[in-house]
């Protein structure tokens, strides 16, 4: 299928980080490639009339999180909220910090925050885009996205314990005992 | 960065499947957009309330050709999304009339059912006449209006007698394709039936949406596609189901019609 100028490259260069924001966000690997395709049927649709799209990049994260927000608000009306992971199998462990933490856990434990505070995170530490463009990602102000940031952080802390705290600062050789 | 989210995010996008190629699924959406859009511009500048939730037309991927549809009925079974047969509204098979209807213009070949949002069905076939082959796309779904009428700023609205109205387009936008001097686009067009019931066209000059022009002109003109889509005959056509308010799949297949009449996903 033919594709007006530019798009073609467009969709390639921007789906791999794409798709993997919203695998992080949905879990699930079709949601997540529905999420794509339907941001980039929208912006084909100003590409087409040629409407320039003023840094694309940034209108595709846009469309995206805005997609993923209004397409699970009925859903997550219906979520529960508990502070009680379930028991998960525990197989494929690797290095958080400096514990060890099972990767389901941690999905579990994402999926537990509020939707809004799930997109704040995948924006400024999967994608590193700065407070004020997970500001204008989300049109919210700069103390909206700390705060939700903040918010996040403390929940997943609460969940996981301490799985999940900072790494701590590696010990200058100067002062490890030998 | 050392924050345990950093590290959490990178973990969970590693175990991210490979990335699928959407290319192709997004530019079929965003055709069915663009002109669902356009039409409900013209709904909701006239009513004041945005009546359209399901509607119209544009591009499927042009596809290998396989057997052009018989004139029998619709056998009441089409394939779904998932590849599972379910029933589907009583009525002439759209294939079928859409056949009738340009047998006129040319030939036609190359079937096929692309997979659209909810509530639609899109169809796409090769008409070829003296001047060469051309792809057609045809999508059938319902357009919300309680009362559609024409209103100043639809392009190209013309009211119908029997209530509702058509609106054909004109688009130019293509550029010259390297190789071909022919860089004209398509026509295409809807009609919101007073019914309810929206059957829209695009009539291209190339072989598959936006591609090398392999003509100077679609086939039919303004005026034939507007009476191709304001036929009666529309009127008997088996429209898909009311559209379900869920989120579609991926659009990562096609339907095509098989030489047996039964719809297989490619």
């Amino acid at each position: 299928m033919a594709a007006p100028q530019g798009f073609e490259a467009f969709v390639a260069e921007a789906s791999p980080s794409l798709f993997r924001a919203a695998w992080v966000l949905t879990r699930d690997a079709q949601a997540a490639e529905d999420l794509l395709q339907e941001t980039f049927a929208r912006m084909y649709v100003s590409w087409r009339d040629r409407r320039p799209i003023d840094q694309p990049v940034a209108y595709a994260r846009r469309t995206l999180v805005h997609l993923h927000i209004d397409r699970g608000r009925r859903r997550w009306r219906s979520e529960v909220v508990t502070d009680d992971l379930p028991d998960a199998p525990r197989g494929d462990h690797a290095p958080l910090g400096d514990r060890v933490v099972d990767e389901v856990a941690l999905a579990e434990a994402l999926a537990r925050l509020e939707p809004a505070d799930r997109v704040v995170l995948v924006l400024r530490y999967l994608l590193d885009l700065s407070v004020a463009d997970v500001a204008h990602t989300l049109e919210i102000s700069d103390n909206a996205v700390r705060t939700r940031s903040h918010r996040a952080s403390a929940r997943l802390r609460d969940l996981l314990g301490e799985d999940f705290r900072p790494t701590p600062a590696p010990t200058p050789l100067s002062q490890r005992s030998t | 960065m050392s924050q345990p989210e950093h590290d959490l995010m990178t973990r969970l996008a590693a175990s991210a499947p490979p990335t699928p190629d959407v290319l192709d699924g997004s530019l079929r959406r965003g055709r069915v957009l663009r002109l669902r859009r356009t039409a409900w511009r013209g709904a909701a500048a006239g009513t004041g309330v945005a009546a359209l939730a399901t509607v119209a037309v544009f591009g499927a991927a042009r596809l290998a050709p396989s057997e052009p549809p018989t004139a029998s009925p619709n056998d009441g079974a089409s394939a779904t999304q998932s590849g599972s047969v379910a029933a589907v509204p009583k009525g002439r098979d759209p294939r079928q009339i859409a056949a009738e209807l340009l047998a006129p213009y040319g030939t036609i070949s190359g079937w096929s059912k692309g997979n659209t949002p909810p509530g639609t069905d899109l169809y796409s076939f090769t008409l070829t006449d003296a001047k060469g082959a051309a792809g057609v796309d045809i999508l059938l779904g319902d357009h919300g209006q309680t009362n559609p009428s024409c209103l100043p700023d639809i392009e190209g609205c013309m009211p119908m007698a029997e209530g509702g109205f058509s609106a054909v387009i004109t688009d130019q936008t293509h550029e010259a394709q390297p190789g071909t001097n022919h860089s004209w686009g398509d026509i295409s067009g809807y009609v919101n039936r007073a019914d309810g019931h929206q059957v829209a066209a695009t009539f291209w000059n190339s072989l598959e949406p936006e591609g090398p022009g392999v003509r100077d002109q679609p086939a039919l003109t303004a005026e034939q596609v507007r009476a191709f889509l304001t036929d009666e005959a529309w009127a008997e056509a088996a429209f898909p189901g009311p559209d379900d308010g869920l989120p579609e799949p991926p659009v990562g297949g096609v339907d095509m019609l098989g030489p047996d009449g039964t719809i297989q996903r490619s």
